[in-house]
């Protein structure tokens, strides 16, 4: 059940009427509604999966009980490397196993050994990476002492399998939700409100920007040796706004919903795009992710606290683990590697920053050509972009003319598209210093009411219809 | 709650009305514009047809009965890009419309036999969309409700909808089939027809056997109408013709080896007008290389209805190459 679909139409206003209508004697149980809510919701992509959501589930509950009662430190780390193997397991079968098999063989046969590489035709559960790095926090936190186990393994299921950030995150922490799913909630006209508004812009971002950009995206990197000059970078920087907004679309919709049922969720992303350093980028960039990493992996590798060429390994070895956790191929490698070596210049070999429009820019340049690495599918069809796209065959203006003419892109769609990113940059420009949308609810009915039925005229009249598409981060 | 509830009932309210108001105005608008370009389609199918063509645009473009509708029933059934998949299914839909005994056309061009299946085909969504209009659901390849509802109920809220509805007021005289060429853009408009579907990545011929099947059954179909069914290829320009012959010199070849062989084992006839010198170079009567204007349809279409009725013996003098 994707959040653009009608049949999430549906489940959600019906769970949202629900649970606010929940018997009095039910107020402290509300999780138990959330939870079947959750896991219906799950279900409804592939009920066989749920088996996978119940495994890791009950592996993180029980271990951290078990941690808790434990006092013997070696028990203790064995506990703790008994989960993590059990819930990376699951993770590793079926989203790197073919990777490593396959790549295991290609490595041997260096050494003239003809390896056949095993493979499993296994299809990726949806949220697998989601879920896995929340349980994984749960545990290494309780193990920590940071957090005290939850006793309620339905409340503990509950916050795992939260619906609105099951499948593609926010990868929440526990001393976050879980407090929030166990207490009872009052319905709070703000929070809703606000939370129905941060869903239609995030619906304005999925549906009017992403999917209207996928388009050409999917053009070109579909048939790349069809296309040259202008077009190249056109598809490129459309994937970099199309994956930032269908992303970010997902978040804002995912923490509206949670406003709806009274829950705060963490925010994700901060106008990642104004950022003027690739540091301050990651700050801004699914932050519940980089926080995760920074946290679990980065901080426990050293961090920054050893010598200069430690932290350069370390912020290496956490980026191209968070490259691989995008997806078991070398281009999501060597992306997150991009990234890392950029940070390491950016630490030893620049002087410190301060924001400015040209290091933005920059910024935005280098992150761009980044998720060249990204979207393609292997590294000759990087080369081939990176190659091709400043072939000039007669004039600049020709340049640029064919490039809006040979991806299909006509005068309307220009113009549209034009008025989304304007729209895109204002709000995520002005949302660096204020909350955009208590400014908009602030002001007087007439504007603010003007400005809601804009954007619900929008969405109405520019997204598609028919074709319901999945989110980029559900591959994940 | 309350509050919270009735708000949004508002919210949605105001919005649905703003809504179906503009929804209403396009359909109309949309009536009048032809937007999908359906031609013929678009209006009435009228009862015991005599005369008729099936196609893509060299199907739509090329055949003009305005000046034979006098005498008889004549109904133009193709659509821009149509394969044969759709042109059986368009038959199969309206043959209690056709007459018995009915001269049927059906255009074969260069890249007919050319292409991935249907579905598979870059451009699928947009063009299958047409299809919501005018027939059945069980002739709609992949049907899909919610598109259906959208289409023909709600089709102001098809962004691709919108696009062409500022696109045809933003150029409300440039109907395609209306203008003339220069004949310079032949080269260009053959390598357009490289595109996406027709050939792999090494340059190979993929042949769209969907297709092919699809005028088997077409013609199948005809014969059970006991239909005069001719195969015909269009005036191209010289040039078009040129940039074929020049750029890959086994094509026209292989091309007249598979109609050829429909021919043999159909019984249809075949008529070739691709390098007809009547046609191939008067640029006046060409929208562009391989496409005729309104003019110069309404010129080929009078001329080819005389031909075959006034001497229909001349039919076998332009068979292709090696079917004599």
């Amino acid at each position: 059940m994707l959040f653009n679909s009608w049949q999430f139409g549906i489940f959600l206003p019906v769970v949202f009427l629900i649970y606010w209508n929940l018997p009095k004697k039910f107020s402290n149980k509300k999780w138990i509604f959330l939870l079947l809510a959750s896991y219906y919701f799950y279900m409804s992509w592939e009920v066989k999966y749920v088996v996978l959501i119940l495994f890791t589930t009950l592996i993180s509950y029980f271990a951290a009980i078990f941690l808790e009662k434990t006092q013997n430190k070696t028990a203790k780390k064995l506990i703790l490397i008994s989960a993590l193997v059990s819930c990376l397991g699951v993770l590793f079968v079926f989203k790197y196993f073919n990777f490593f098999s396959e790549n295991f063989a290609c490595f041997m046969s260096l050494f003239a050994i003809k390896l056949h590489p095993v493979t499993l035709k296994l299809i990726l559960p949806v949220g697998i990476s989601f879920y896995t790095f929340q349980t994984l926090s749960y545990v290494i936190d309780v193990y920590r002492g940071d957090i005290k186990p939850e006793k309620n393994f339905g409340i503990y299921a509950a916050f795992i399998s939260f619906f609105p950030q099951l499948v593609a995150g926010p990868i929440e922490r526990t001393k976050n939700l879980l407090p929030q799913i166990k207490s009872p909630h009052e319905f709070n006209y703000e929070q809703a409100s606000y939370g129905l508004k941060l869903m239609a812009w995030g619906f304005f971002k999925k549906l009017c920007i992403a999917d209207t950009l996928a388009v050409y995206v999917d053009k070109v990197f579909g048939m790349l040796i069809r296309y040259e000059g202008f077009s190249l970078i056109l598809a490129v920087f459309f994937f970099t706004i199309q994956i930032y907004c269908d992303f970010s679309g997902y978040s804002d919709i995912a923490r509206g919903a949670a406003k709806l049922f009274g829950i705060e969720l963490m925010e994700n992303f901060k106008s990642p795009y104004f950022s003027s350093s690739i540091k301050e980028f990651w700050s801004r960039w699914h932050i519940s992710l980089s926080t995760w990493f920074r946290d679990y992996v980065y901080i426990p590798l050293g961090g920054s606290r050893v010598s200069k060429f430690r932290h350069a390994v370390n912020l290496m070895i956490t980026f191209l683990i968070s490259g691989l956790w995008h997806g078991a191929n070398w281009n999501f490698l060597i992306w997150g590697g991009v990234h890392g070596l950029a940070q390491i210049i950016e630490n030893f070999a620049l002087k410190k920053r301060t924001k400015n429009f040209f290091r933005m820019i920059l910024t935005f340049i280098f992150c761009m050509l980044a998720w060249t690495f990204f979207r393609a599918e292997n590294s000759s069809e990087v080369i081939y972009i990176f190659s091709n796209m400043f072939k000039i065959n007669g004039g600049l203006i020709k340049y640029f003319h064919d490039g809006f003419q040979i991806i299909g892109m006509g005068k309307f769609p220009l113009a549209l598209t034009c008025l989304t990113l304007l729209i895109l940059a204002l709000y995520d420009y002005f949302s660096l210093d204020r909350d955009v949308i208590k400014t908009i609810s602030s002001k007087n009915k007439f504007i603010r009411w003007s400005i809601y039925i804009a954007l619900g005229l929008y969405i109405a009249f520019f997204s598609p219809k028919g074709v319901v598409t999945e989110f980029v981060y559900f591959q994940f | 709650m309350k509050k919270f509830l009735s708000k949004i009932l508002i919210y949605i309210s105001v919005l649905l009305i703003i809504v179906l108001g503009i929804n209403t105005i396009y359909i109309r608008a949309e009536r009048k514009l032809d937007l999908y370009n359906l031609g013929d389609l678009a209006g009435e199918v009228p009862d015991n047809i005599q005369i008729c063509n099936f196609g893509s645009s060299h199907g739509q473009g090329d055949f003009n009965y305005t000046d034979l509708r006098d005498k008889y029933t004549c109904f133009n059934f193709a659509l821009a890009a149509q394969t044969y998949l759709y042109d059986y299914k368009i038959l199969q839909n309206y043959k209690s419309k056709i007459q018995k005994g009915v001269l049927v056309f059906i255009p074969v061009s260069y890249f007919s036999f050319l292409g991935v299946p249907e579905t598979q085909k870059p451009d699928f969504a947009s063009k299958n969309s047409r299809y919501y209009k005018f027939l059945p659901a069980e002739f709609i390849e992949q049907y899909d409700l919610i598109s259906d509802i959208f289409i023909n109920y709600f089709p102001a809220l098809l962004p691709d909808n919108i696009r062409m509805f500022v696109e045809r007021l933003y150029k409300p005289d440039e109907s395609f089939f209306e203008s003339g060429t220069d004949g310079r853009n032949a080269e260009a408009r053959y390598k357009e027809h490289l595109v996406y579907g027709k050939f792999d990545e090494n340059g190979k011929r993929i042949y769209n056997y969907e297709a092919v099947e699809a005028l088997y059954k077409m013609i199948e179909e005809l014969k059970g109408l006991k239909a005069r069914i001719i195969l015909i290829t269009t005036p191209f320009i010289r040039g078009y013709n040129d940039a074929v012959k020049n750029n890959d010199p086994d094509f026209l070849r292989e091309f007249h080896g598979i109609i050829k062989e429909i021919v043999k084992k159909t019984g249809v006839e075949y008529l070739d007008y691709s390098q007809d010198e009547r046609y191939t170079d008067d640029y006046s009567i060409f929208v562009d290389a391989d496409h005729l204007n309104k003019r110069g349809a309404r010129i080929f279409t009078d001329n080819l209805i005389k031909e075959i009725f006034s001497h229909p013996s001349s039919l076998t003098t332009t068979r292709p190459a090696g079917t004599e």
